[in-house]
């Protein structure tokens, strides 16, 4: 066949044509009417060629073309037919003027950049890359337009560069090979090394897409620094490493795992400073526990005397009227000390959490009995009406003696903000799911500000009662204490020279 | 020549950016910079006649935002462990990313360091956990980046561990 081919057309098949056994040659007129063909139409076109017919009647692709503007003419990537991709070559016989048109197929290598874009585009999904149209003409030669530098891996273990390096690359690896001399990147690149152990069996099973390597970062001579990442892609079982800078995405990231880590670190700082306080804390209270304790048995003894000579009628008859009110002074000074005292160290033993609740079902009312007992002294001197109505049935499981300390304390603190003649009332009613226990008195109220701190512990605004009693300023923070460790809550809702209620809410037995 | 790798292991925030630019560069700065992924830096260190080129693998600090791989270890000749002195809850990040180091590469040698010594009266990691880590027979050195105290040293002696 190719000896009957005119001798410039064999010379552009020899020379322009790749060494290619499928070629469909058309021979058609200067106006385009088919005059012979050889090859295989089938592998290109729906039906054989027919001689005097119309050559855009059998590929409208070349409608217009011919006569072409230039010779030869190139289209690349035509789709002649469905599933069949081919470059149009069209040379002009120069001794004739007839066109001979070339069909070289292209399918399978269009199939491989379709793949090859496939991961491509795949990484950008990963990246937010852009993409390049123009990759389609040299698909490894442009993507240094998308700041990524290829390599292709050999099986020895070495790299060959593929197409045009990067700038940045340029400015990182000055004195990078630009041959295809095969190149062991992990000298340049060392964390390369460790990537290409993952990147093995990667390209190994031959998975699709690409396998992202972790971030490292590489120092130019210029001090520039270039944050790094690697790709592994798999294509037509030949593995290509693709290499990219970090810029934007980079900084980002560095920016949130910066805060990430300084707050991480803050944090740390700050629990340790609450260790240290609380410690500190439990330092105090220890030393207030131990203190207070020790105080009680001296205290204690100065009190006896002063009860014991203030009960000796003879002895006190003997001294003026300054003397022995002194000693009653002295009493009265130290009971209030001793008390104090004591609150101070079921306090401090409160906030060591040194204490364990023993719990049993107690009625309620017999609680508030020994509670009315306890106050009834003052109850009387102060001549209050003290008024319980509480159900004799009514039970409550609570730790005894903690929960006596929290009635003592609130009894004790309505009588001595109740005046002389006032009432005090104690109320237990059951609920549907609980127990309501108030205590109301018609005293003089609590003012607004030493509400607000009023279970906090030490109240500095500590106030006196209608008769000038002192106070500690611990009681209601040992009631909250005590309520918080039986897990129940308790409200107050108070008026000035309205009177004040403290309710409290049990479970139910 | 020979070439060796190395590889800073630690928690976040232990120092070890701080002592490998401390021994390359011969610089400090206060503040902290988090490493996201990996750093090398090379020096070349001379042991007598023999010349070691180390090749030294700065690599992100762990916690929950970002874990070592393995894999980053693997081919190393040497490791550093590093605890920050002022942090107690370093060490068992030391020690969790030291059995990591081990299995991924069991011939290297390790050196732990217990940086941050211009700070010791804040120090959290107490006498009795440096002296369980000598007595489990590793090597302890007491750095700082900071004042440059015993850098040099560190790295020297991992070097020699390396090379005998």
């Amino acid at each position: 066949m190719l000896k009957l081919l005119p001798e410039s057309i064999l010379k552009y098949l020899i020379d322009k044509l790749p060494p290619f056994t499928g070629i469909l040659m058309v021979k058609t007129t200067f106006e385009g009417t088919i005059c012979g063909w050889y090859g295989k139409p089938d592998d290109y076109l729906d039906r054989n060629p027919e001689i005097g017919e119309d050559v855009c009647e059998l590929v409208p692709a070349i409608f217009g073309m011919i006569p072409p503007m230039v010779v030869p003419v190139v289209m690349p990537r035509i789709q002649t037919r469905d599933q069949c991709i081919a470059d149009i070559h069209i040379v002009q016989d120069e001794m004739t003027d007839d066109y001979w048109i070339f069909f070289v197929n292209q399918t399978k290598e269009v199939e491989n950049i379709r793949q090859l874009l496939q991961r491509l585009n795949e990484i950008q999904i990963k990246t937010g890359i852009l993409s390049v149209t123009s990759f389609l003409d040299n698909p490894f030669g442009n993507l240094h337009l998308l700041d990524y530098v290829t390599f292709l891996k050999q099986e020895n273990g070495f790299f060959i560069l593929l197409g045009e390096r990067p700038e940045w690359f340029k400015e990182l690896a000055q004195h990078f090979p630009v041959t295809d001399q095969q190149i062991a990147l992990a000298e340049w690149f060392p964390f390369i090394d460790v990537f290409v152990m993952e990147a093995d069996d990667f390209w190994k099973e031959g998975k699709p897409g690409s396998l992202k390597s972790g971030i490292w970062n590489e120092n130019a001579v210029t001090g520039k620094t270039f944050s790094l990442n690697a790709f592994a892609i798999n294509l037509n079982e030949s593995n290509y490493l693709l290499i990219k800078p970090l810029f934007d995405e980079y900084t980002e990231e560095q920016d949130l795992m910066q805060r990430a880590r300084e707050q991480s670190l803050a944090y740390e700082k700050l629990a340790k400073t609450e260790r240290k306080l609380q410690a500190l804390l439990d330092y105090k209270e220890k030393f207030v526990s131990i203190v207070s304790h020790d105080l009680r048995s001296p205290v204690a003894s100065v009190l006896s005397i002063a009860q014991v000579l203030n009960s000796d009628a003879e002895f006190m008859d003997h001294l003026s009227d300054f003397n022995r009110e002194m000693i009653k002074n002295i009493q009265d000074e130290m009971h209030r000390l001793l008390d104090y005292n004591d609150k101070l160290y079921h306090w401090s033993n409160l906030e060591l959490g040194n204490f364990e609740l023993v719990t049993s079902r107690i009625p309620l009312v017999d609680l508030v009995k020994s509670a009315e007992r306890t106050a009834k002294p003052k109850i009387n001197e102060k001549q209050i009406l003290f008024k319980t109505r509480v159900d004799e049935e009514l039970l409550v499981e609570v730790d005894k003696t903690l929960f006596l300390q929290v009635l003592n304390n609130l009894i004790g603190n309505a009588v001595k903000f109740t005046p002389t003649g006032g009432i005090i009332e104690v109320m237990g009613t059951k609920k549907d799911t609980y127990v309501e226990l108030i205590i109301h008195d018609s005293g003089v109220g609590i003012s607004k500000s030493v509400m607000n701190n009023l279970f906090h512990g030490f109240v500095r605004e500590s106030t006196q009662g209608t008769q000038g009693e002192k106070g500690t300023g611990l009681g209601m923070g040992i009631v909250k204490k005590i309520l918080d460790a039986h897990k129940v809550t308790i409200e107050v809702d108070s008026s000035p020279n309205q009177g004040t209620s403290f309710i409290i809410y049990l479970p139910l037995v | 020549m020979i070439k060796k790798k190395i590889c800073m292991l630690g928690a976040f925030a232990v120092g070890k950016t701080s002592l490998v630019q401390r021994f390359v560069n011969s610089i400090f700065s206060g503040k902290y910079q988090t490493t996201i992924g990996v750093k090398i830096d090379q020096k070349m260190v001379s042991l007598g006649e023999t010349d070691v080129n180390l090749l030294l693998w700065d690599i992100h600090g762990e916690d929950d935002f970002q874990k070592v791989k393995a894999t980053y270890v693997m081919g190393a000749s040497g490791y550093f462990i590093v605890i920050d002195g002022t942090r107690s809850e370093t060490y068992q990040v030391g020690l969790e990313l030291e059995k990591l180091a081990k299995n991924a590469a069991p011939q290297a040698k390790c050196v732990i360091l217990i940086n941050k010594s211009d700070l010791i009266r804040d120090w959290e990691i107490t006498h009795g956990q440096i002296a369980k880590l000598i007595s489990d027979g590793f090597k302890v050195i007491q750095t700082s980046a900071k004042d440059n105290l015993a850098v040099e040293t560190a790295f020297t002696e991992l070097t020699r561990m390396m090379i005998k």
